[in-house]
């Protein structure tokens, strides 16, 4: 069945008023990093996931982009990137003058 | 008394010019990605730092205590440039909304499988060069949002009173940004070259 078909738009809908849409669902796994969840948020997610594999997909995916952004925030940039000495000198004229 | 007092501080920085001035600059433009806004940042926070000298103790390291004052700076910066470009809050919203179809489930895309391959993945320096764009593309007020949760550690009640959001906005802002930082790996790093 195609996945624009109306039989299946509308089997979709049903879907969603039982166990969320893949937008609604994304949105809880992102509140979990913050939030914790109330119980039917946990339930609704719980089987949303099980059934929807692209959603299972995305979990994985948003841990691993969790920790690329830890890993960033971390990350002091590269050494050739240097404040050059003509700017020093400029801060610590700076400096003199406060 | 007072005059030689400041005179000496001034000699110490200056010193931690030297000492510290590359890293903290590295750290700036590794955040922000533009030179002259980095080496505004860093200035700024060796004149904080004479200003505010009494407030350092000798118990944290000088490089610990310039590096809590260049954060606080990089967050106002982009609290600044949060406030100027809110428009870019919506294309980007409209974006990630197309990512879904009328009920609100995904459209396929057809990379789903190409994540699985996952394991060294942070280990790349390449795709942490990729993360590093994907970041600059984030509007301001998203990333703003994203860098606050991670940077200081703070309490979500914390962030959300300094980004002035709700703490129902501040999550939906977190989905959305990581929904495009998604979107952008997949473009830039999984899509077929």
């Amino acid at each position: 069945m195609a996945l624009t078909d109306p039989t299946y738009m509308r089997l979709e809908k049903i879907m969603n008023v039982l166990l969320l849409s893949c937008k609604e669902a994304t949105s809880l796994i992102e509140k979990q990093y913050v939030f914790p969840l109330t119980f039917k948020e946990r339930w609704r997610l719980y089987f949303h996931v099980k059934m929807c594999v692209v959603c299972n997909v995305y979990r994985h995916q948003s841990k691993t982009i969790e920790k690329a952004l830890a890993k960033w925030i971390n990350t002091e940039g590269s050494t050739e990137e240097l404040l050059t000495p003509k700017a020093k000198e400029r801060i610590i004229e700076k400096i003199k003058k406060d | 008394m007072d005059n030689l007092g400041s005179t000496t501080n001034q000699e110490i920085i200056k010193d931690w010019v030297y000492t510290y001035g590359n890293y903290l600059f590295s750290w700036a433009y590794h955040k922000t990605g533009n030179r002259e806004v980095a080496e505004d940042l860093v200035q700024e926070v060796f004149l904080a730092a004479v200003k505010n000298f009494d407030g350092f103790q000798e118990k944290s390291s000088p490089k610990t205590w310039l590096l809590k004052i260049l954060n606080n700076k990089i967050i106002d910066h982009y609290r600044k440039s949060a406030k100027k470009t809110l428009h870019l809050d919506d294309q980007a919203f409209q974006f990630t909304e197309s990512l879904f179809n009328a009920n609100g489930n995904w459209k396929a895309n057809g990379l789903e499988d190409a994540w699985s391959n996952e394991t060294n993945l942070l280990d790349d320096p390449a795709f942490n060069d990729v993360m590093k764009v994907c970041m600059e593309d984030l509007p301001p007020r998203w990333r703003l949002a994203v860098i606050s949760k991670y940077i200081f550690d703070k309490e979500t009640l914390e962030i959300c009173q300094e980004l002035e959001i709700s703490k129902t906005n501040y999550w939906q802002v977190l989905h959305r940004a990581k929904l495009l930082l998604k979107k952008c790996l997949e473009i830039n790093w999984f899509g077929p070259n």
